[in-house]
């Protein structure tokens, strides 16, 4: 019934937009070439490359991913991407990055692993594939959005048979509908909320391509699905909200997710490419939750880690722009915040500069230059919109939403409250600043490096019931995705940045275990464990709150022969160069072995013969070298 | 089998529904007088029972599902029962729907959800399920005021959400508070190990009790008048006793006793609402509905929408819970859905000896993803904790007992020392020799056999008074008037006489679940427009924007009130609509109206 309703809704918009397929995503990997790609690589280098299985979508697609790295458990980084059906270019870098890693790099893991999940909603990133101008970024579950007990009854339509689902404009609507927006007057296809106090009056009615499909008054107000796989985690999870889902993991797409990583506590960090980014875009560190023990985004102690951490993305990819939305429910502010994990997120690509001023809406570049490298690296990258509020030493430049084309509310008064275009998510813009607004800045970037193919211009339609409208607005897909030429360039910069990440994942060390005979059947022990890497093992905010599974030190000796010291330690999390001392005075006789076991969550046992020998600085053995790596 | 006295209750309820109806009030009056003529004998004011069951005594779960068995098999008719999933060791979670399939099958009537012992220990929860289940089913067909409830009503009833607690609780060696958990392996101390060091029942009684070590330095001595009771000394002065913890010895060698027994966790925390990790809200497992009780009550709750009240038994203090949990979630309750919170827990202050109205988080403590939390505040039900028994009934004061010996009189007056072990000296690993015993699992958080039955009345009683706030829709004043020649403004109210509202404030806030909906359809008329009004008497109305024939109530029909609606309508004189009243948690209420002038009404004298 559902699936012959989704179907049912599927034919309805699929006609008009099989029409002319968008050229946007040519040279992205449709699911069998990435699987294939996944494949090769895994059958290329058996011994390094493992197949593994996440889980499987709603309507049954398998998520697959790729651990690099040895067959035993070691510390592990999670590179996720494609929890958005719109954010493709999340997926096409995190497969190049497990591919150059292996084969352009020389697996650059030393006893680490990497593990990529390149997809995790399948339903929706096949949809988006399958028909470009109208992408499909939630996963496809059928919900009421409009709760008139009809599923995914009114989508957005693609009127003029374009192939792509837009905007339509309503000059001078009449009532009880309002005008919201005017034309800027720098660039008339850009849309802008008008400045009352300067005498500016609204021209135009935003809408979604389409008509009222449900013939119940709104338009386009029952999209196909969905819940927001992004949204749809424990931290701050947006209950009752929009896309949230009906409780954390609700959906088997995130619970799949969910489960891997706890199957997998030997994930020690976590890079999230999406629609989320925190690493050009500094997250808030003061704000706290409706709980007060809960940070927003990052606790005031991970503060220095993230900076540095993104100060070597910066470096390493010179992304300078970034969008980013809120990070309440999404899957790295889990990891973050209740697992422990540190955690950055990237949208890889940012609105590129212009090499050229823009061309006119009538007269795009004709012969465009080639797509322009990205700006330089910060810190010395001037921010480019002077309305915007820069940092000293060139913070980056936070730019509105980019994953989704700017759509405006949905239904007549507004469901959702969807970002209109313009940007008015951010307080009002003065109009002068229009310029070198971020929508300026896209089409400015269209015109000249992409021939125009960001935008479509306002052309008039004739609407069958609102009459007289205009059809255009930017390209379904275009401020998240770069031309797929681009795509290797990305990958080999931000492969730079998660060699750096693998070289800075935890190194716990037990220290040589010194004896001392203190009487004759009497030892004290003394070692120490380490974190000799240079990210921690456990978060700041999770070592502050003693929360998840501790490393476990374990003495073989019975506890009545312990003396002093407690025969089960646990260690909860270590910050890089911090270590933690253990002593124990144990009676026994001389000669006699103690064993040391330390456990690591996820990882090996790993046990430590100490004789007793009446010898201060007795080496433990097996003791080939003064550390022992665990593993 | 059908006395004189039930068919002459029968012929009251009916007469009492259609005076209701406005019909006739004569029939009423001679049907109870025949009732006085014809009835030889009273029967007792309690229903008789095809299915008798001792309520003076606890079930293990294959007893309850013995009786469930027996129950529905006695009464097939109005009982159906399923396992809705099955506990982590394996046993069914069994549901017993009630509903009578001649007033109208389950999905067209409010439903009340009533559930209990999600805490394994909390065994009374159990049996007030069973009993309410048990009376509901017998009384109906012989007692009005219960066949009437039954009949407009869905009762649905999960006796035991944790059965595995509940019988480990039955049936192995435990104190009142252990098996609060269920019972998956979890790894409580954080070594690694799961479930390794749980108490031990070192004097083989049965039950795990206390123990006490001597100790030259000891804070307690024996009590001189009754040395089975420990009192505490003051110091200077030394005692030679010294409590050494519950009864168990550090069974994994780590120098801690009883650290990581059987399960560890709190299913009552595993809910989506306000959901916490575990080290800001203890016991809450991985995720909401991380548990395989949890996930199934989960999802039987998101697929039953019909449910409009629920209760939730738990042990012990004398509490009528409701929430929000935490300070900060105050707004989930809106004014308008206090007043029936409050209405409903007064009514149980006064059926409930010395139970108290209290809110969680400001009364007892706060809880994050807790039960009540997630379907009040979550899905929008009116719902309740009521936690069974309280010590301030054992004594005939009213209040708890001032100290040990006042419950000692009680255990050995009134028990006869069933609730107390013998202390047995006991040669301990650690400790040596020390005293184990004291009160065992029956001592405080049940009450006694005798006095089982009295509470789960009084808590059966209480639910079903909330049950009859359920929402209930009718048709109440109507109006045609007419404006033009084929124009007619029809205008008509729909009244809710439970208390109730079809959709709380917190639903229509939050757009929990779907508006009740009323559609109107009719040949050869058409609606013009639709509105709502705030008084029967107003000339303007408030118009829908779209679709008159389908008008949406994001507010539904507030309790003991109505909402106005106007109709204008197009079509010839005589011709007639049909108005429909759907709600998500009130049986559908239909209507037909002429087109056709009504007479005006009459002042009332």
């Amino acid at each position: 019934m559902l699936s012959a309703l989704l179907l049912a809704s599927l034919l309805a918009s699929a006609p008009q937009s099989t029409a002319s397929p968008a050229p946007l995503l040519q040279g992205y990997l449709d699911p069998a070439s990435l699987d294939d790609r996944l494949r090769a690589l895994a059958s290329e280098f058996p011994g390094l490359v493992r197949a593994v299985n996440v889980g499987t979508t709603r309507e049954g697609r398998a998520i697959r991913g790729l651990m690099l790295g040895p067959e035993a458990p070691a510390p592990t980084l999670l590179v996720v991407a494609g929890l958005d059906g719109t954010h493709l270019l999340g997926s096409e870098i995190a497969l190049r990055i497990a591919e150059r890693l292996v084969r352009a790099e020389g697996a650059p893991l030393k006893g680490s692993r990497l593990l990529v999940i390149p997809r995790v909603n399948l339903d929706a990133i096949d949809r988006t594939l399958a028909s470009p101008g109208a992408p499909q970024s939630r996963s496809p579950r059928p919900i009421d959005d409009d709760r008139d007990a009809q599923l995914d009854e009114d989508p957005g339509n693609d009127l003029n048979g374009d192939g792509l689902i837009t905007l339509m404009r309503q000059a001078n609507p009449p009532p009880p509908d309002d005008a919201t927006h005017l034309a800027s007057t720098d660039d008339p296809r850009i849309l802008r909320t008008p400045d009352p106090a300067k005498g500016e009056r609204a021209l135009y009615r935003v809408m979604i391509e389409g008509v009222d499909d449900d013939l119940d008054g709104l338009l386009n107000e029952d999209e196909l699905g969905g819940v927001d796989l992004d949204r749809n985690f424990m931290h701050r999870w947006p209950e009752h909200g929009d896309g949230a889902g009906t409780h954390p993991l609700s959906e088997p797409e995130s619970l799949a997710l969910a489960t891997l990583v706890f199957d997998h506590p030997e994930i020690v960090a976590c890079v999230v490419f999406g629609r989320h980014d925190n690493l050009v875009n500094a997250p808030d560190s003061r704000g706290r939750d409706v709980n007060p023990r809960v940070p927003l985004e990052l606790d005031p102690a991970d503060q220095g880690m993230h900076a540095e951490i993104a100060r070597v993305y910066k470096e390493k990819t010179g992304q300078s722009r970034a969008s980013t939305i809120d990070s309440a429910g999404s899957f790295a502010s889990w990891m973050y915040a209740q697992r422990g994990v540190p955690s950055f997120t990237a949208a890889v690509w940012g609105r590129p500069e212009a090499p050229a001023p823009p061309a006119t809406a009538d007269q795009p570049a004709e012969s465009a230059p080639p797509a322009p490298a990205e700006a330089p690296a910060a810190p010395d990258a001037p921010p480019e919109a002077a309305s915007r509020p820069a940092a000293a030493g060139g913070e980056p430049v936070a730019t509105p939403p980019a994953a989704e084309a700017p759509r405006p509310p949905r239904g007549q008064r507004g469901q959702r409250g969807q970002r209109p275009p313009g940007g008015s998510s951010e307080p009002a813009r003065p109009p002068a600043a229009a310029a070198s607004s971020d929508d300026a800045g896209w089409l400015a970037y269209s015109d000249t490096a992409r021939s125009g193919a960001g935008f479509v211009a306002w052309t008039p339609f004739d609407h069958p019931t609102l009459g007289a409208v205009e059809i255009g607005g930017f390209t379904p897909l275009f401020q998240a995705n770069p031309p797929a030429a681009e795509l290797d360039g990305l990958a080999e910069k931000q492969s730079a940045f998660i060699i750096d990440l693998l070289e800075r994942l935890p190194v716990i060390e037990l220290d040589s275990p010194r004896v001392e005979r203190m009487a004759e059947g009497l030892f004290r022990i003394r070692t120490a464990l380490r974190n000799n890497g240079r990210l921690p093992l456990g978060t700041g905010y999770a070592r502050a709150n003693a929360s998840g599974e501790p490393i476990v030190v374990r003495l073989s000796t019975p506890v009545d022969r312990i003396t002093a010291g407690r025969r089960i330690e646990r260690v909860r999390g270590l910050a890089p160069g911090a270590g933690q001392n253990f002593e124990w005075l144990v009676r026994s006789t001389a000669g006699e072995e103690v064993t040391i076991t330390v456990r690591i969550p996820g990882l090996p046992e790993r046990t430590l013969v100490v004789p007793l020998e009446a010898t201060p600085g007795a080496a433990a053995r097996p003791a080939p070298t003064p550390k022992e790596t665990l593993p | 089998m059908t006395t004189p006295f039930t068919r002459c209750m029968r012929a009251m309820t009916l007469a009492r529904s259609s005076a209701r109806l406005g019909c006739s009030r004569v029939i009423a009056i001679a049907a109870a007088l025949a009732a006085s003529l014809t009835a030889p004998l009273l029967a007792q004011p309690a229903p008789e029972s095809k299915v008798p069951i001792a309520w003076n005594r606890y079930y293990d779960h294959a007893e309850m599902t013995d009786l469930l068995n027996q129950l529905v098999a006695a009464y097939p008719n109005l009982l159906s029962i399923e396992s809705i999933g099955k506990s982590e060791q394996g046993r069914e979670l069994w549901m017993v729907t009630m509903n009578n399939p001649m007033t109208g099958p389950v999905e067209d009537k409010p439903a009340m959800y009533i559930d209990g012992n999600v805490h394994g220990n909390e065994v009374q929860a159990t049996e007030t399920v069973l009993y309410s289940l048990w009376y509901l089913v017998s009384a109906h067909g012989s007692v009005p005021a219960i066949t009437e409830l039954c009949n407009r009503s869905v009762f649905h009833f999960l006796p035991s959400v944790n059965p595995d607690g509940r019988d480990a609780w039955m049936h192995t060696p435990t104190n009142p508070s252990n098996y609060r958990s269920g019972l998956r392996p979890t790894d409580s101390d954080g070594d690694g190990l799961l479930d390794e060091d749980g108490p031990d029942d070192l004097d083989g009684d049965g039950h795990i009790g206390v123990m006490w070590r001597p100790d030259p330095n000891g804070t307690h001595r024996r009590d001189r008048d009754d040395p089975r009771l420990f009192v505490r000394v003051t110091p200077p002065a030394r005692g030679d006793w010294s409590f050494a913890g519950s009864e168990g010895i550090d069974n994994d060698g780590d120098g801690q006793s009883n650290e990581d027994g059987p399960g560890g966790y709190d299913m009552n925390r595993n809910w989506p609402t306000d959901w916490r990790p575990d080290w800001i809200q203890g016991g809450a497992g991985d995720h909401p509905f991380s548990y395989p009780e949890t996930d199934a009550v989960g999802r039987w709750l998101l697929a039953h929408p019909a449910v409009a009240a629920g209760q939730s038994y738990h042990n012990t203090g004398g509490m009528i819970l409701r929430g929000p949990g935490a300070s900060y979630r105050t707004g989930d309750f809106p004014r308008a859905d206090i007043a029936v919170y409050d209405e409903i827990a007064n009514a149980g202050v006064e059926m409930l000896p010395f139970y108290r109205s209290m809110i969680l988080y400001a009364d007892l403590y706060t809880v994050h993803g807790g039960f009540i939390n997630w379907i009040s505040e979550g899905l929008g039900i009116v719902s309740f904790t009521n936690e069974l028994w309280t010590d301030q009934r054992i004594l005939q004061t009213g209040e708890a007992p001032a100290d040990e010996k006042a419950r000692m009189r009680w255990a050995d007056r009134m028990l006869f020392g069933q609730t107390l072990s013998e202390w047995k000296t006991v040669d301990h690993p650690e400790f040596g020799e020390v005293l184990v015993g004291g009160s065992n699992k029956w001592a405080s958080r049940t009450p006694p056999s005798f006095m089982l039955e009295e509470e789960c009345h009084r808590n059966f009683a209480f639910t079903m008074f909330h049950a009859q706030q359920m929402p209930r829709l009718e048709w109440e004043r109507r109006e045609v008037r007419k404006l033009g020649d084929r124009l007619w403004e029809v205008t008509i109210e729909v009244g809710n006489s439970g208390l109730i509202p079809s959709r709380t404030a917190r639903a229509a806030e939050r757009k929990i679940g779907m508006p009740d909906v009323v559609t109107v359809t009719g040949e050869g008329i058409r609606v013009a427009t639709a509105g709502t009004l705030g008084r029967f008497t107003d000339r303007s109305m408030t118009p829908v924007a779209h679709r008159p024939e389908r008008m949406t109530l994001e507010a539904g029909v507030p309790g003991r009130g109505r909402v106005v609606l106007r109709f204008l309508i197009e079509g010839d004189e005589g011709r007639t609509m049909t108005i429909r009243c759907a709600a998500e948690k009130a049986t559908d209420i239909e209507t037909t109206v002429e087109l056709r002038e009504t007479p005006a009404p009459s002042t009332p004298s």
